[in-house]
């Protein structure tokens, strides 16, 4: 029989991973406009540090559309909708 | 709640000074669900032994069992976790110093500098910050040095002391990638320096 607890977290035990994980919208591209941009804090000509979650996106290489640097930096429907208020 | 974190990180490296004396530090569940900007810099296995140890107050040598563990490997992995997670709290306590300075203090730093700066802030890792940047590594490592250099030599003394400390800990917050993420391609996890 196999092991029942190969894939088991005990950690889920306290909605960790949900906490983590729960906003079901991601934006894990978003167009290069104005208003995007408005919501970062420039780190030179490509890198991009969102003003409220710190999370950190990047200017694609053609420009067009901007995008996290890491999978954890993913902003949430959410993270970007209370920035614009 | 950033504070709290810290008196607890404290707490935690006070246990190990005098297990004894101090008093179990302990999470609380609202506690770790308001730790979601650390947590994330866990893997799994980390995110076990932090759950089972600081909030259902696991003796190690439960813990052992349950995981399956070595005493010495388990340990191994509580004093790494504990030593990121305080290096963690640091660049956190410090990231308003690094943002400031990148929206009224950066002038006269050319692009790749600031570039250089800002991916070492997030990832203490040349090699990770090569690999984004494009880069090679030893590219990465002579602009960091020469920018860390400039700072000590114009008495950015608040910026000098981040980088500082994140020369003296590299890789202590390395990211790796791995496929899983609900469809998103490449999410990324911490994993034992």
């Amino acid at each position: 029989m196999d092991n029942v607890f190969e894939n088991f977290y005990w950690h889920s035990a306290i909605g960790m991973d949900e906490e983590l994980n729960m906003n079901k919208n991601f934006a894990v591209k978003m167009a290069n406009t104005e208003d995007n941009i408005g919501s970062f804090i420039k780190a030179g000509d490509s890198l991009l540090i969102h003003k409220t979650t710190q999370a950190l996106w990047r200017i694609t290489d053609d420009k067009s559309s901007i995008e996290p640097v890491f999978g954890s930096d993913i902003l949430t429907e959410d993270e970007i909708n209370n920035w614009q208020g | 709640m950033i504070r709290c974190i810290g008196q607890n990180i404290e707490n935690m490296a006070q246990r190990d000074s005098n297990p004894e004396r101090v008093k179990i530090p302990m999470f609380t569940v609202e506690q770790v669900k308001h730790f979601k900007p650390i947590l994330k810099f866990l893997n799994e296995k980390d995110r076990d032994i932090l759950y089972l140890i600081f909030v259902a107050n696991k003796k190690q040598k439960s813990v052992q069992k349950i995981l399956d563990r070595s005493q010495p490997s388990l340990c191994y992995d509580i004093r790494r976790i504990r030593r990121r997670l305080k290096f963690i709290f640091y660049l956190t306590s410090v990231s308003d110093v690094f943002l400031n300075f990148l929206k009224s203090g950066s002038e006269g730093f050319d692009s790749e500098s600031i570039e250089v700066l800002t991916l070492m802030f997030y990832t203490t890792s040349f090699t990770q910050v090569a690999k984004v940047s494009n880069k090679r590594q030893i590219r990465i490592r002579y602009i960091f040095d020469k920018v860390v250099s400039r700072l000590a030599r114009e008495k950015n003394w608040p910026l000098y002391e981040i980088f500082q400390a994140i020369r003296e800990n590299l890789n202590i917050v390395k990211r790796v990638y791995k496929d899983s993420y609900g469809g998103y391609g490449s999410y990324d996890i911490f994993v034992p320096v």
